[in-house]
């Protein structure tokens, strides 16, 4: 793939010979910032190559997107060094409008990408922007909507879509504008585990049918999306180029390198670790599910590791067990709930939260997994039924006494700030507590460096990065002792290390006898820490069990729409499932 | 909690549906500033006779929601028609005093006034709902740029905004429930429900504004710029457009060629002061 | 930052937040505030509908300043020409979109009211968004309103000293509740940091340094 000895293009005009992207020791730095957000990143990409750019949050891949659009520094300043080159057009030279003609970006949130009211005028808006002569653009629309296989929703309203039909609606509205470069910057994270599947499988699809189209992709959701690329490129945390290597070096030999740069890698990456880690011998290129798979076949031993890594390792929940006698946390019992008359979206829900326990709640999407979040939390009351938190009934208890007991760490950190300061926002929690002034300046400085914000205390709370609000949002519950606690979507928009130390902090709160519940899609989460899973299909508990016994329920599963935990859906591919979530397979 | 607009996603097909957008708008428009000219109460009960009629037969328009969409004319049109019966400048020189509710005065000249400005009022409401119960969003926006020659970029960010509302009410509603549970009280005078108005604004504009910024990013990298592009859907004058215009403002122009010949139309004589 | 010899070839574009014409993200923010005021415009009705019906128009011109609030807001976070009269007349558009009853009187109130707003930034040639600046954004917002309306209701009916008293009344709101508080709330959002790269952040960083 080293193509260097070919002329660089420094021509104005574009060339299609050129490369189609160019960075020559490309720097970009925001103004007052103190550091650059990118810093002498060089390297080069020919036409129809298919990239993965990774990098811990804060490591400038959205700096490198914008760029390379133009949108940094044409719309979004930056102080640029060296250069950035599409297709041989230098991006301090073209704007925005130019270059996106030749590249087209997907980004994070398809609700603000969007900006006409139905579908059709949606990828018609491109269009018009290209100069599109207006009969021609029926046949681009046409060709543009059955690629994302949005045909039959031509005028349907935009916000009457899916996530995961929006996002495709986005992509759609792209290809009708024929870019020869796809940037798509992460775009499953925002999407429920149906929307992202969806969008993966549409990717794929799109790679398969336009061998001519370079693609750079940013992406954590790696197992759907890896096969896609060919060469990896990893930004470290100061902006540098740290690797760049083909995907099967990357991910093979580079493994421990990437991992330390804090990326989220493959999960049979992370198999072949625990293999390695168990002194198994495997040859440094072998990654993928395939390689995985023959390696097993050969050898026994790695087999049986990789069967055990997949088993349930939760150590025995002691605080769980000592507190299986007291009374529980929060009951629901019978508790059902609808936002318009007739159309419950909770229908005689039973569930118990008991203390020291952690509780996975999953569900699909619309399944009402946040509406029964909210109603044990007491911030709703029930229209059947009944909700005790602590032996009291939720309709008879204050919002002190609720705010006293009940913790809930929202999926937006932003919209639980009430104050402009970092300290202010941890001590309003202690504000009508008995303690003293000193006292409560203690706990709170005690708090904000258990969670590493002690050198934030005067920081207004929104300027902080979104792994700082997260544990600010999590500091400001703590602070207080609660009876219980609930963490809404708890991965999202996290770097492996954070949601560690996130974990780790919750299993210190199991200890303290904290009832915690986690509201997720995000299966391996629920399948490496959960002790308990309640799984909410049309209005009931369809089922509340241990997570290995709920993941044999295959049929239960896809009717919830939910996939297996990464872990065991590599394993199942590999026919290695553990015993212990294999019942229904051996039946087979 | 704040209300939605009364006529968001209001998707009744009606006659009026199809004239476009700029054509009534401009009518209703001609019609509000013709009617701050008038001063008489039969010709002004008559011109908003005409918008209710064209509002539940051409716009049709249901009873009930047309009822809900006036209520704040109603209120403000009574505000005025008190304030002007009890405090008219009638009543510095020699006027009839109508009636005497202990310090109150209500003087006969204020009241007509106060009448006929409370029907302005309504007639304003009316002719308004005519034409925002009628009209697309989309349809709208593309008017303003074809007829109303509104530079495309400032248009299409209208569009692009209106379709944060959605959003900006699940913020809301969450941000609520967010400080709820920090147990900031949703009680506490006048001087708590403003500090809680400002704990909400915050977050809302901060959202907002980061929001815009992602849908600029968006619409650039979809090559827009405003300027050198083609339409996929054009919004043209046609026939139909004079066909409405003709009605709703020779409807209104027949109201006063009338009310003159009976003697009754009072049309504002230039006076400003005295 | 590393030096190359291909950024000297092109010159850096000037940051687009001190060019005069309007960048995208700058037409889209005065949009969004543009509906986050709407909103909070109609929660303000409400108020003033209760208000109003105690005691008469008096209720409108104690709480009209508000009403202005969002022009001064974007003004003092844009900082170009025309912002504050089109910040007026995007809130009447996105109404309309958004099926209030009222939005077509509005557009006649949003023009004479992005008006007003606009007189002192542009005595100024669009330089000077300080205080004082602001409160006479909002009082000369207040007397353009009150001429409208001065119209639109024959104000001219109604006793002399009633109507010096709104007038006054419309003022002190137009500049505490309109410039003040548009202020107030610009410098609040500045804290939260996502105003970076607008011309809030140039102009307080040039001040701070």
């Amino acid at each position: 793939m080293d193509s260097q000895s070919t002329t660089p293009s420094e021509t104005l005009k574009p060339d299609t010979r050129a490369a189609a992207l160019e960075a020559r020791s490309f720097g970009a730095r925001y103004p007052v910032t103190s550091r650059d957000a990118l810093c002498g990143v060089s390297f080069r990409l020919m036409p129809g190559e298919r990239v993965l750019l990774l990098g811990a949050s804060g490591s400038g891949k959205s700096t490198l997107v914008a760029a390379i659009c133009g949108l940094v520094p044409h719309s979004s300043y930056a102080r640029i060094g060296g250069s950035l080159a599409l297709f041989g057009m230098n991006t301090l030279q073209y704007q925005p409008s130019q270059l996106s003609r030749r590249a087209g970006v997907v980004f994070q949130d398809p609700d603000s990408q969007l900006t006409m009211l139905t579908v059709e005028d949606e990828v018609a808006f491109g269009l018009e922007n290209l100069a599109v002569e207006p009969q021609q653009m029926e046949q681009r629309i046409h060709e543009a909507l059955s690629a994302v296989g949005l045909l039959n929703e031509r005028g349907t309203r935009v916000d009457r879509l899916s996530g995961g039909m929006k996002q495709r609606l986005v992509i759609g509205a792209i290809l009708a504008m024929q870019p020869d470069m796809l940037v798509l910057d992460e775009p499953t994270s925002n999407l429920d585990p149906e929307g992202a599947r969806e969008v993966a499988l549409l990717l794929r699809q799109l790679a398969l049918s336009r061998p001519q189209t370079t693609i750079v992709l940013v992406e954590h959701r790696l197992d759907a999306l890896v096969a896609l690329v060919s060469r990896v490129l990893v930004l470290d945390r100061n902006g540098a180029l740290a690797v760049d290597a083909a995907t099967d070096d990357a991910f093979g030999p580079l493994a421990a390198t990437l991992d330390e740069l804090d990326v989220w890698l493959p999960t049979s990456t992370l198999a072949l670790r625990h293999l390695r880690s168990n002194a198994v011998q495997v040859p440094g290129a072998l990654w993928s599910p395939e390689h995985l798979r023959g390696l097993a076949a050969r050898n026994a031993e790695a087999a049986r590791l990789l069967q055990l890594w997949g088993a349930p390792q939760r150590s025995a929940n002691t605080a769980a067990s000592a507190h299986r006698s007291a009374a529980p946390a929060v009951t629901l019992e019978d508790v059902g709930f609808a936002y318009q008359a007739g159309r419950p979206v909770l229908n005689g829900v039973n569930l118990q939260l008991q203390r020291g326990e952690m509780c996975a709640l999953v569900g699909g999407n619309g399944s009402g997994k946040s509406t029964l979040a909210a109603l044990a939390a007491g911030l709703m009351r029930p229209d059947r039924g009944r909700v005790l938190i602590e032996g009291i009934d939720s309709r008879r208890i204050g919002a002190a006494q609720i705010a006293a007991r009940v913790g809930f760490v929202f999926q937006n950190p932003e919209h639980q700030f009430v104050t402009d300061k970092v300290f202010d926002e941890v001590a309003f929690t202690l504000r009508r507590t008995s303690l003293d002034e000193a006292e409560q300046k203690q706990r709170v400085e005690r708090t904000l460096q258990a969670l590493r914000l002690d050198g934030l205390a005067d920081r207004n709370p929104f300027e902080l990065s979104h792994g700082q609000k997260r544990r600010l949002s999590v500091a400001s519950m703590l602070v207080a002792e609660k009876d219980v606690l609930i963490f809404d979507e708890p991965t999202f928009g996290q770097d492996p290390r954070a949601l560690d130390e996130l974990l780790q902090m919750v299993q210190g709160l199991q200890q303290r006898s904290v009832a915690v519940m986690i509201v997720t899609h995000d299966m391996e989460l629920v399948y490496r820490h959960a002790d308990r899973v309640a799984l909410l299909l049309h209005g009931r508990i369809a089922r509340c069990d241990s997570p290995e016994r709920l993941f044999c329920d295959d049929e239960l599963l896809s009717s919830a729409g939910l996939e297996l935990p990464a872990r065991l859906e590599l394993l199942r591919q590999l026919q290695l499932l553990p015993a212990a979530v294999r019942r229904h397979e051996e039946v087979r | 909690m704040i209300r939605r607009g009364v006529f968001e996603s209001y998707e009744l097909a009606s006659p009026l549906h199809l004239v476009n957008p700029a054509v009534k708008l401009l009518c209703s428009l001609a019609v509000m500033l013709f009617v701050s000219l008038i001063f008489d109460i039969p010709t002004l009960s008559a011109i908003a006779g005409w918008g209710l009629l064209l509002v539940l037969g051409l716009a049709r328009v249901r009873p009930t929601v047309l009822a809900r969409a006036m209520l704040p004319f109603a209120i403000f049109g009574l505000g005025f028609l008190w304030m002007n019966a009890i405090l008219p400048r009638a009543a510095e020189g020699q006027a009839e005093a109508l009636l005497r509710l202990g310090p109150l005065t209500v003087w006969r000249e204020g009241l007509l006034n106060g009448i006929s400005f409370a029907i302005r009022a309504l007639s304003f409401g009316v002719y308004s709902v005519l034409f925002v119960a009628t009209t697309d969003p989309t349809t709208f926006v593309l008017s303003l740029i074809h007829q109303l020659r509104v530079p495309p970029r400032l248009a299409y960010s209208a569009l692009a905004a209106y379709r944060y509302l959605p959003t900006l009410h699940a913020e809301l509603a969450q941000i609520r429930a967010a400080h709820r549970l920090r147990g900031v009280g949703e009680t506490g005078g006048l001087r708590g429900k403003l500090q809680q108005a400002y704990r909400y604004t915050i977050p809302l504009l901060a959202a907002a504004l980061r929001r815009a910024g992602r849908t600029a990013n968006a619409m650039e990298a979809r090559a827009f710029t405003g300027r050198q592009r083609t339409w996929y859907r054009t919004t043209r004058l046609r026939t139909v457009d004079a066909g409405y215009a003709l009605l709703a403002l020779g409807g209104v122009a027949a109201i006063v060629v009338l009310s003159a010949r009976a003697g009754t139309l009072m049309l504002w004589s230039g006076r400003l002061w005295v | 930052m590393s030096d190359n010899t291909n950024s000297e070839q092109f010159a850096q574009p000037q940051p687009a937040a001190l060019r005069r014409a309007w960048t995208m993200r700058e037409t889209v923010t005065l949009a969004i505030i543009g509906v986050v005021f709407a909103f909070l415009y109609l929660a303000w009705v409400q108020l003033w509908l209760v208000l109003q019906s105690v005691t008469g128009p008096l209720a409108m011109d104690v709480l009209m300043g508000f009403w202005f609030s969002g022009s001064m807001f974007a003004a003092y976070i844009i900082r170009k020409p025309m912002v504050a009269f089109t910040t007026a007349m995007l809130t009447v558009i996105v109404q309309i979109l958004a099926g209030n009853p009222s939005g077509a009187i509005l557009l006649l109130t949003g023009l004479v009211q992005g008006a007003g707003s606009e007189v002192p930034f542009a005595l100024t040639r669009w330089k000077r968004y300080s205080t004082p600046v602001l409160m006479a954004s909002g009082a000369t917002t207040a007397v353009f309103s009150f001429i409208y309306t001065w119209f639109r209701f024959s104000y001219w009916e109604l006793a002399t000293g009633l109507v010096i008293t709104m007038l006054v009344i419309r003022i002190i709101s137009g500049v505490v509740l309109g410039g003040l508080l548009g202020r107030f709330l610009a410098e609040a959002v500045y804290k939260t940091g996502v105003t970076s790269g607008l011309a809030i952040d140039y102009a307080k960083r040039n001040t701070e340094a």
